[in-house]
């Protein structure tokens, strides 16, 4: 701890929070706090310096004060009544903080992994594809998702729509981009994680739709042994079931399943819920819990008159039926209502399997449709129509047979509940729309009663003693929206049974989550700390506007042209070639911040609740930086102008090398006239870094390394088996010269990733140079000795120890025994550790007889 | 150090000699730099003008090799002004008669003369020292590596007697460690004439406590030096050698006939991290661990026991050194049982009663212990000497000053002197493969003086060919007024022009240590 100048002996007393404490007469607040338990935050703070007091975090009340008072500068006195926390002490901090943040442009987590459902490492999967390594971005996008070529396919893309790069011209094409790794990878190594050990553990999972698919993945690479039931005679559920074959070809699901099934997960089809199997015959075979998958295959009525027409169909019936191969005949004239995915896809099947006119009816404009814009795109140049702003009133029919739609228009009206503007009926405005089939594509809920088409008989997936409750409603399974657990312990469900129709990733997210809590419940754990875990924290950042520095238009994803494709089944879309998914994945910001676990900042912006900017407006410079140094990377526009890297640059180590320049808004850090920190007095020492509270300032050798757990995606702690080893921080002493410097290593997959100080009451006080902090690569050097080596016929060549050790022993005790023992010498290290060199000297004289040892301490 | 690193920036005076301390010791650089806010005056001695000279109060750049004259002058200065402490005088020392005797030899000037530094400077110095409260004499390698390094030490001991600035906070004589444990390694014995704990093998009462903890009994003749070994492989008296973790084909003086020496071995073992230049030439090479893969202990330049903690494992079978040290004694019939590097710690420990006989693994799991540390309820000893010297009074001892073993001549007409880089260690086997360092300071350049320069015709990037009466190297030039006219400065580090194929072998007679900073060459632009 650092003391104030003034220090004197003795010690008082003050009052901290309705608390008595001793303090020296002379030491900061901050620090007589911090010592007897009282945690004020600062951002400048740092024991290795005097105090700047430059972010003012620190403020304390005190008694008889009339302003708050810096603690880190203000020293105590006798009697001095404090206190910490108030609420006008919070607001301050509060706004403080909010200048603090406005001036910061940085993220700490990328929006795109913050809006996807499934939190995917975006930044990392589109990286690795910039690089050119396909398989890695594979594996980086399967920790969470294990179909990137499906969802590749088939994904909304909720990340695009907050991507950045947008801000300057277009969004990085993110979803392509996943595809394209995904198809590259294909039939290569992509698992994610080594699978663990078989734990003997059974579960079934009912439903082999992404959901089931996705939990009985993860359960898998946990060692369990899964068992997949479906009931309709191929996996894939919806995606097979309901996504085409003009945007998703069998083809690629075939071969994406097929890495699920060479993990040994065992698939049983034609069997159904309710019929074939039951929760509780599956429990009393021995399955040890139950995983529900049962998806959302019911469609919601059009509530409407003449729904009960012949060719009116739900779009999951029709496309499901198309697909196995017993879709309805196509009649000429299709109407298909609503504006969300499926009704594309139904529109733009019927225009494949024939009909010479599809008309999509949608109540709302073209801004509030639920499907894609390229979707809508793509089946009007196909030669879809879409009617919007019209909702059908009734159906009219022809010897029981569909013969047309009654429409009527509407207009938008105040936004519902769900903020878009509601559709208000235009009177008068009723027309008829011819039709011969009509699909209706409003929504879809869970199935919960099976017809036997053969039989005719129903069968309840759920009876009243199936002990899962259902929603009166939305119909949906009740379960616990974290870990998946429903009413019956041993039971979990996920995916659109559990939400409603949702997104592919949506499902596979809970899936995952689920999986993670079944393998919690499977080991015996108690599931609340699981939830807590799982809970995953509302991320903090402020949109704040770092712009690319270089415009790069979007890379256009190549097409099959209209004609070709409307009556063809073939895949729309073609895919990136090598060229355009490396152009397109540079495009990426990278709007990651490595240092988030760490950053100062963040934690204060999260303990503070900043949520948003409130003071938008002109931000400190960011002169251009070239920084060609291999240690210290610096990005000034995270920097919050605190002044500690300044500070102790100038005040510990020396050579003011960076420093604050120019006054008022303009204050930045830099190094004098701008230049590169090679051309200053620097010696590299990073001390810098270690001052900075933010990620202004990085060790640049642990950019990159630092495992994936400390990134957003990966902060839910997991179960260790598909997890990789989160950093280990060791406490030891540097290996280079005399001073003895207390080392914080941070290891990493068995390899030094970073080195700090972070010990109290060591020699070096925090403090390190350039070979201590920077200097340890070489100890997982590809020349580093891994074998014992004996010269045979004039070459080193590798050996066993023992025969190493052998032929020293027999060596020496040769030498010795024909010239003596001070024909023997030995050098002993400076380098070496006390025990080594002392087992060095009592080998010469204990065991050889010789004097004969010396090291280089004359040299 | 008699002192401690924390204690440094307290003094009133730093009198820093021979060390280019930013380079070699950042942290400490760091330290003095407190001192120097807090207003600290130093005084810094050194021929070049390094980063910490050009924050000194004084710099007195003295010729190469004088620092004995240097500290005489300063010495006779004190005593023509009578500033020296008279107390501690009396109470701590003896010899004061034979050392004014030997200063009165020659005049202030005189002195000033030898060292090639204005009299007012010298003059300012002596005073600075003797008459501030606290001073303390900080120094390194440019001390020792001398062939009269010992006068050196000696003349600094002289000096610190003299003003009675020994044994409390601020003050003393503190010698800065090159290596982070060479201080461990003299501790537990690594050292031909002393047992650990600093016995002599010749006494007969020291041998017969490790003859009674060992089993065995002990060789009374004290072995020989490193650089005497290597001469004894030249004559074939040095049949074999067990190498550890060193690596003298580069760290040696004149390493061409290093080389040489290990080459006419029978037989040679090396046991490191990475084949060394020193482990090419080996009939065997044993993978040992760096200091994260292993437990254990080094100790500090001022004597602070630090634990070494392991924090991976090592690649593919490497293993611990002490394991591997271990495995060949048993081998030879030793018998030993250490399953833990703590075992052999805390049979060291009870060797070393008197220095390290408090200090467990327990105890120092953070912070350290400063030996000695005797006892489990002693807290360890930041300063030295505070009531008396380890042989009772001080001896103030009488030197003379004695020019360097090879001075320039015709043939080699300058002073080649070698140091460190602040990127790199030792012989780099560890820092030229870090990556960032090695990219920040990918090569050695000879510093060469301007006005040496305009006359050879070398501007910085011309590749210059430095030659001794030992050898050759070829390196790039850089043209800078650091180095003083009439002296080339190279780093020792790398293989690729090593200075010490340059060097002088010559030791000092007592200490041995080479004199690594000052002999003769010859610079000849190439090409």
């Amino acid at each position: 701890m650092t003391r104030h100048p003034e220090i004197r002996e003795g010690t008082i007393t003050l009052t901290i929070d309705g608390r008595e404490v001793n303090a020296l007469p002379g030491q900061a607040i901050i620090d007589a706090a911090r010592e007897t338990g009282f945690d004020i935050p600062s951002l400048c703070y740092d024991g290795r310096m005097e105090h700047i007091s430059s972010c003012r975090m620190c403020v304390v009340e005190v008694a008889g004060e009339a302003d708050l008072v810096a603690a880190c500068s203000a020293p105590v006195s006798d009697g001095m009544e404090i206190r910490t926390d108030t609420d006008e002490i919070r607001s301050v901090r509060k706004l403080i903080l909010e200048l603090l943040f406005s001036d910061h442009n940085a993220y700490c987590i990328p929006p795109c992994q913050n809006k996807c459902p499934a939190h995917l490492d975006i930044p990392g999967y589109v990286g690795a594809v910039a690089e050119g390594d396909a398989a890695r971005s594979t594996r980086i996008i399967k920790e969470r998702l294990p179909f990137p070529r499906v969802v590749g396919r088939v994904c909304p893309r909720p990340c695009e729509d907050v991507c950045r790069r947008a801000q300057n011209d277009e969004a990085v094409a993110i979803c392509q981009i996943k595809r394209y790794a995904g198809d590259e990878a294909s039939g290569g190594e992509t698992l994610p994680y080594e699978t663990a050990e078989p734990t003997g553990k059974r579960v079934a999972v009912v439903g082999a739709g992404p959901a089931g698919l996705a939990n009985a993945y993860y359960l898998a690479l946990m060692g369990h042994a899964l068992t997949v039931f479906e009931a309709l005679p191929e996996a894939g559920g919806e995606l097979r079931y309901g996504i085409p074959e003009y945007r998703l070809p069998k083809q690629v699901l075939d071969e994406e399943l097929q890495e699920l099934w060479s993990l040994g997960i065992e698939l049983k089809t034609n069997m159904v819920l309710g019929r074939d199997l039951t929760i509780d015959s599956l429990l009393e075979e021995g399955y040890d819990a139950v995983f529900l998958g049962i998806g959302a295959q019911a469609g919601r009525p059009l509530q409407i008159e003449g729904e009960i027409y012949d060719g009116v169909f739900p779009v999951v019936d029709f496309l499901r039926d198309v697909t196995l191969g017993q879709g309805p005949e196509m009649g000429r004239k299709v109407v298909v209502i609503g504006g969300g995915f499926s009704a594309m896809d139904a529109a733009r099947m019927s225009l494949r399997m024939g009909a010479e006119e599809v008309t999509v009816l949608y109540r709302r404009t073209r801004a509030e449709m639920p499907a894609h814009e390229n979707e809508v795109r793509d089946a009007e140049e196909e030669g879809v129509r879409i009617e919007f702003l019209v909702a059908p009133i009734a159906i009219r029919g022809e010897h029981g047979k569909v013969s047309s739609v009654v429409c009527r228009r509407m207009e938008l009206g105040e936004p519902d509940e769900s903020g878009r503007r509601r559709p208000v009926p235009v009177e008068g405005s009723d027309f008829e729309v011819k039709a011969d089939l009509v699909i209706s594509a409003i929504g879809q809920r869970p199935m919960l009663y099976y017809r036997d088409v053969q039989t005719g008989r129903d069968y309840s997936l759920f009876p009243a003693d199936s002990g899962i409750r259902i929603h009166d409603y939305w119909k949906s399974i009740e379960a616990d929206p974290v870990t998946g657990q429903t009413d019956r312990p041993q039971v979990f469900a996920a995916g659109d049974a559990v939400t409603g129709a949702a997104t592919v990733i949506e499902a596979v997210a809970g899936a995952r989550r689920a999986a993670l809590a079944m393998d919690d419940f499977l080991a015996g754990r108690d599931l609340k700390k699981t939830r807590k875990n799982l809970t995953e924290e509302e991320p903090v950042y402020l949109d704040i506007r770092q712009l690319p520095e270089v415009e790069a238009p979007r890379q256009k994803m190549p097409v099959l042209n209209a004609e070709e494709r409307a009556r063809s089944h073939e895949e729309v879309e073609l895919g990136f070639s090598d060229g355009a998914a490396r152009l397109e994945a540079a495009r990426c910001l990278q709007c990651v911040c490595e240092v988030e676990a760490s950053c100062r900042l963040r934690q204060l912006g999260i303990e503070y609740e900043i949520l948003e900017n409130r003071f938008e407006g002109k931000m400190h410079p960011v002169p251009p930086l070239e920084e060609p140094n291999p240690v210290i990377s610096r990005q000034y526009e995270k920097c919050i102008v605190c002044g500690a890297c300044a500070g102790i640059c100038d005040e510990v180590v020396g050579p003011q090398a960076i420093e604050l320049n120019e006054t008022g808004m303009d204050t930045h850090i830099a190094c004098a006239y701008h230049r590169e920190l090679a051309s200053t007095e620097c010696i590299f020492c990073g001390q810098c870094v270690s001052a900075c509270p933010t990620g202004a300032l990085d060790n640049r050798m642990s950019m990159g390394l630092r495992p994936l757990p400390q990134r957003p995606a990966r902060k839910t702690p997991q179960p260790e088996t598909i997890v990789p080893e989160p950093v280990r921080k060791t406490n030891t002493t540097c290996p280079y010269c005399g001073v003895g410097c207390t080392l914080t290593l941070h290891v990493a997959d068995n390899r030094i990733i970073e080195v700090s100080s972070e010990a109290s009451g060591s020699v070096n006080n925090g403090n390190l140079c350039v070979k201590g902090r920077y200097g340890f690569d070489f100890v997982s050097h590809p020349d580093r000795l891994t074998t014992p080596l004996r010269r045979i016929d004039g070459e080193l060549v590798p050996c066993s120890w023992d025969e190493a050790i052998g032929e020293v022993s027999r060596q020496l005790a040769r030498i010795r025994g024909e010239h003596g023992p001070d024909a023997v010498g030995f050098f002993a290290s400076g380098r070496c550790t006390n025990e080594d060199d002392y087992l060095v000297q009592k080998l010469a004289r204990a065991v050889i007889g010789t004097n004969n040892v010396d090291h280089c301490a004359r040299l | 150090m008699t002192n401690s690193i924390n204690d440094l920036a307290s003094a009133d005076v730093l009198l820093l000699i021979g060390s280019n301390v930013t380079s070699a010791h950042p942290v400490i650089g760091m330290e003095l730099n407190k001192g120097l806010r807090r207003g600290m005056k130093m005084i810094v001695v050194d021929p070049r003008v390094t980063t910490i000279a050009r924050r000194a109060d004084l710099h007195l750049r003295i010729n190469p090799g004088t620092d004995v004259a240097l500290l005489k002058g300063m010495m006779r200065l004190i005593i023509d002004e009578g500033i020296q402490n008279q107390d501690f005088i009396l109470r701590r020392t003896e010899g004061l008669n034979d050392l004014v005797d030997s200063l009165e030899e020659m005049t202030v000037e005189q002195y000033a003369a030898i060292c090639g530094v204005p009299v007012d400077d010298l003059v300012k110095a002596a005073r600075m020292y003797a008459m501030e409260e606290n001073s303390s004499i900080c120094y390194c390698l440019g001390v020792t590596q001398h062939s009269h390094g010992v006068d050196n030490v000696r003349s600094v001991a002289n000096l610190a007697m003299l003003t009675g600035n020994i044994g409390r906070p601020g003050v003393g004589v503190n010698p800065l460690r090159g290596a982070n444990n060479v201080q461990g390694c003299c501790d537990m014995g690594g050292l031909p004439d002393l047992l650990p704990g600093y016995k002599k093998v010749e006494d007969a009462v020291s041998r017969g406590k490790y003859e009674q903890a060992w089993g065995v009994s002990l060789n009374p003749d004290p072995g020989l030096t490193v650089t005497e070994m290597i001469d004894a492989c030249l004559c074939r008296d040095m049949k074999a050698m067990y190498i550890m973790g060193e690596n003298p084909a580069i760290s040696d003086p004149d390493v061409n006939h290093v080389v040489e020496a290990l080459k006419k071995l029978d037989f040679l073992v090396v046991q490191d991290i990475f084949l060394t230049e020193t482990a090419a030439c080996a009939d065997v090479v044993l993978p040992g661990a760096t200091f994260a893969e292993k437990h254990g202990t080094f100790t500090n330049t001022e004597r602070r026991v630090q634990r070494v903690h392991r924090a991976l494992d090592p690649p593919g079978q490497a293993r611990s050194d002490w394991r591997i040290v271990r495995d060949v004694a048993n081998a030879m019939g030793a018998g030993w049982r250490y399953d833990s590097a703590k075992d052999v710690f805390n049979e060291a420990r009870v060797v070393i009663d008197h220095q390290y006989g408090g200090i467990r693994y327990g105890r120092i799991e953070r912070g350290g212990i400063q030996w000695p540390c005797p006892k489990d309820s002693h807290p360890g000893t930041a300063i030295l000497h505070t009531d008396k010297f380890a042989c009772g009074l001080g001896k103030l001892a009488a030197i003379d000053f004695i020019a360097s073993a090879e001075l320039p001549d015709e043939e080699y007409p300058f002073i080649f002197n070698t140091g460190r880089h602040m990127m790199h260690f030792h012989t780099g086997s560890m820092t030229r493969r870090s990556r960032g360092l090695d990219e920040m300071v990918p090569g050695p350049l000879a510093d060469v003086n301007p006005a040496d320069a305009g006359r050879l015709g070398i501007v910085s990037g011309d590749t210059v060919r430095i030659t001794s009466r030992r050898g050759e190297i070829s390196v790039k030039a850089r043209v800078t007024g650091s180095t003083p006219e009439g002296s080339v400065f190279l780093p020792f580090h790398f293989a690729e022009a090593a200075a010490n194929v340059l060097t002088n072998p010559e030791r000092d007679p007592i200490a041995k240590i080479p004199e690594l900073k000052v002999c003769a060459v010859r610079v000849e632009k190439v090409g």
